[in-house]
């Protein structure tokens, strides 16, 4: 019982009687749960080694986890949490996602995912398809335009000239934007989006290497720039200079965040537009939205904030707080005992996790009647 | 059976009595369709050719192979998305776009667009007109100036003449700042910019030069009007040239809007939304300030912006989300199975795009009941 509840009331609004007649409406009641995809780790998963001591201490599993249990097993990006016990205990209707923090350590660049593109060259009349891979790790756009030359002058040793650029600026002139490929010989070049033969994987992984770099655009693969007509059934022009669209150095343009668990009692289910759609799709955080703050990446340039356009460049943290939640129904004789969690990138693969590239989240639940 | 739920209950806020009379309201259930205007391609668009392997399973390719192989005018700007399938399942009243995610990739200067300015120029006699076309591309102040500067001076009688970009953004201290573009004739030169007037040009080039010169900042003295306040009816006095002159601040974004058109989407709305211009397009769903979305920078020698206020010297991507969506009423018997969108420039063209300047987006619908 309140303390003096029935000895005093602050009324002064409705005893001199000109209070108007109005409801009161206010949001429901809340419970949060927050997650942190390292609770994943327990302490019973361990057991102590000749390397290892285990204790009861999840702080000690929660760093320990990486190390020494599976990596495709316990993954950052494909979490269940499961404690073996209610992990919020109440009776709840809805549930939302309401904040996010990503830390974002997948590369940009990796093996058999984006590591490999496709050019033919010409010299004097005999065509030669060539394969250049790029080794695993995070590029700046200098730093990447030094890897693509180097990797297209070990494939093709037929240009040995072969220069790559990364976006300048042209004095008196239009900014160049995109990437450009020189050849600096009379051997020339075109772009394959892929080649005969390929497979699906190695197919995939030169379309997003192409993206990564822009060449998106129909002119490296010796196509006029605007196509009016069909799919072109023959193969492009070669040329001696190739110049791509506007780089997008970020693995992945959104991060889709998907849960079987928590979508459950939703009758319709989330969605998106992809062909090979999957449901269960709770929300979708976009790599322009969260402000970046941060040093130059280049030593040219001291201190500069770097622009969203270049996300990807390095590790980075994005966070989100959802101004309209997905609210996903409950049911309240249900108890909320675990919960997963899958991140995927825009193709609908998961996205890439390893001990030393370790993408994790911390999450915030809000649960309502 | 719920536990013990007959046998306690927590009502303190009632058993006393002085529980006030309120209603709570909580948010509707919300389902999400995260849309990819990439997702416009799909693998049966495509098929194998000599030089590309098409995949009927991977979007991924697809999503790739689109801008370079498929007819260009499926352009991100305009997009029309099936999947023959219906793209989220469920009965719905009610449908926002509440988050989007813009790679704008529209250029400084556009071919036939904002390419144009028209100037008079004389050395004493009878005065001469004459035009400069500006290339499509990317510019800073300081490459638009030396361009133009460099067009001017191939006319014998501007064969001195300066072009001086603003100076706002790097003026010094004690430097005064200048906000538009200086133009100065030297050896005894004059001219002014102008429309065509006497029924002369076209509304194509009418449009171009008009584009341009507010691209450029160009004021009534620039056009050879005086005074800077204009208190008649229409300026019908011929122009009086100048030896030198100095703009006002450019607007360097060729559209200071994105408007964002859906037919779908609106088509159970009773009232449509619309816009103000004479054109007034129907359908008109939502509108994008692009200053809105603060945007960090690097240096320029990367060629992207430093700073929001010279957004348009390079690509960039933003993100927008609705605090107050725009909630378009929806029809419980009708499956969501196409969407199409239109993103408009500020004159209520479709947004330019081709395959190397090409805007994509990625969006957040949200569903209630």
């Amino acid at each position: 019982m309140d303390v003096g509840s029935t000895n005093f009331r602050f009324d002064l609004d409705t005893k001199n009687g000109l209070a108007k007649a109005c409801r009161t409406y206010r949001k429901p009641k809340t419970y949060t749960l927050h997650v942190d995809s390292r609770d994943r780790y327990t302490p019973r998963m361990f057991r102590t080694t000749d390397v290892f001591t285990n204790f009861n201490s999840q702080t000690v599993s929660k760093t320990a986890g990486p190390f020494m249990l599976d990596s495709r097993e316990n993954p950052g990006t494909v979490v269940k949490i499961s404690n073996q016990r209610s992990l919020i205990n109440g009776y709840f209707s809805r549930i939302a996602l309401t904040e996010i923090s990503i830390n974002l350590a997948t590369q940009q660049i990796l093996v058999g995912f984006n590591g490999r593109f496709y050019f033919t060259t010409n010299n004097a009349g005999v065509e030669t398809a060539r394969t250049a891979a790029i080794g695993a790790g995070w590029y700046t756009p200098v730093t990447l335009a030094a890897a693509i030359q180097v990797a297209v002058i070990a494939a093709a040793p037929e240009i040995p000239s072969f220069t790559c650029n990364a976006p300048y600026t042209v004095a008196n002139s239009p900014l160049q934007f995109g990437f450009v490929f020189a050849t600096n010989t009379a051997v020339t070049m075109r772009m394959d989006l892929n080649q005969p033969g390929v497979e699906q994987g190695s197919a995939e992984a030169s379309a997003r290497f192409l993206r990564l770099i822009g060449f998106t655009n129909r002119t490296p693969f010796g196509y006029s720039e605007f196509n009016e007509g069909q799919q072109p059934l023959t193969a492009g022009a070669f040329a001696a200079t190739l110049s791509g669209g506007a780089p997008q150095y970020a693995y992945t343009p959104y991060i889709d965040i998907f849960s079987s668990y928590l979508s459950n009692y939703k009758a319709p289910k989330d969605a998106n537009t992809a062909s090979g759609s999957r449901y269960n799709h709770l929300a979708r955080v976009y790599m322009a939205e969260c402000p970046l703050q941060g040093g130059g990446f280049n030593t040219s340039v001291p201190v500069i904030a770097p622009d969203r356009m270049i996300v990807g460049t390095g590790p980075t943290i994005v966070y989100k707080s959802f101004m309209k939640p997905n609210w996903c129904e409950w049911s309240p004789n249900q108890s909320i005992d675990q919960i997963d969690i899958t991140l995927r990138e825009a193709g609908g693969n998961l996205l890439n996790w390893s001990p030393t590239s370790r993408t994790e989240f911390d999450a915030t639940f809000t649960l309502s009647e | 059976m719920d536990v013990g739920a007959d046998s306690f209950r927590f009502n303190l806020d009632l058993q006393n009595g002085l529980a006030q009379d309120v209603v709570t309201a909580r948010e509707p259930k919300t389902y999400c369709l995260h849309m990819d205007s990439l997702d416009r391609y799909l693998p049966s668009e495509f098929q194998t050719t000599a030089t590309f392997t098409n995949f009927p399973n991977s979007q991924t390719v697809s999503k790739t192979a689109g801008p370079v192989l498929l007819n260009s005018r499926q352009s991100g700007t305009d997009v029309q998305i099936t999947n023959r399938r219906s793209l989220i399942t469920g009965y719905f009243s009610r449908v926002a776009m509440t988050e989007l995610q813009l790679q704008f990739r529209v250029p400084t200067v556009i071919t036939g667009y904002n390419d144009l300015i028209t100037f008079n120029y004389n050395t004493g006699g009878a005065g001469t007109a004459a035009s400069i076309t500006i290339p499509q591309g990317y510019y800073t102040y300081a490459s638009m100036a030396a361009y133009l500067q460099t067009q001017f001076r191939l006319i014998p009688a501007l064969a001195a003449m300066t072009v001086t970009p603003p100076n706002v953004l790097d003026a010094g201290p004690l430097a005064s700042v200048i906000t538009g573009f200086t133009f100065t004739c030297n050896g005894g030169a004059s001219m002014f910019f102008f429309y065509a007037g006497g029924g002369s040009g076209n509304q194509r080039s009418q449009e171009q030069v008009g584009r341009a010169y507010r691209m450029l900042g160009l004021n009534r003295a620039c056009l050879g009007f005086t005074p800077e306040f204009f208190e008649g009816g229409q300026q019908s006095a011929a122009a009086v040239p100048w030896a030198t002159v100095v703009g006002a601040a450019p607007f360097w974004l060729p559209t200071d809007y994105v408007d964002i058109v859906s037919q779908a989407l609106t088509n159970y709305k009773t009232a449509k939304d619309t816009n103000s211009s004479l054109i007034a397009p129907q359908g008109l769903i939502a509108r994008v300030n692009l200053s809105e979305c603060p945007v960090n920078g690097v240096s320029s020698t990367s060629g992207v912006p430093i700073s929001p206020a010279i957004l348009g010297f390079g690509p960039f991507t933003f993100y927008k989300k609705w605090d107050n969506p725009n909630w378009n009423q929806w029809s419980p018997n009708q499956g969501i199975d196409q969407i199409d969108i239109k993103l408009l420039d500020m004159w209520g063209n479709t947004l330019f795009w081709t395959p190397t300047y090409a805007t994509e987006w990625a969006a957040t619908l949200t569903l209630t009941e």
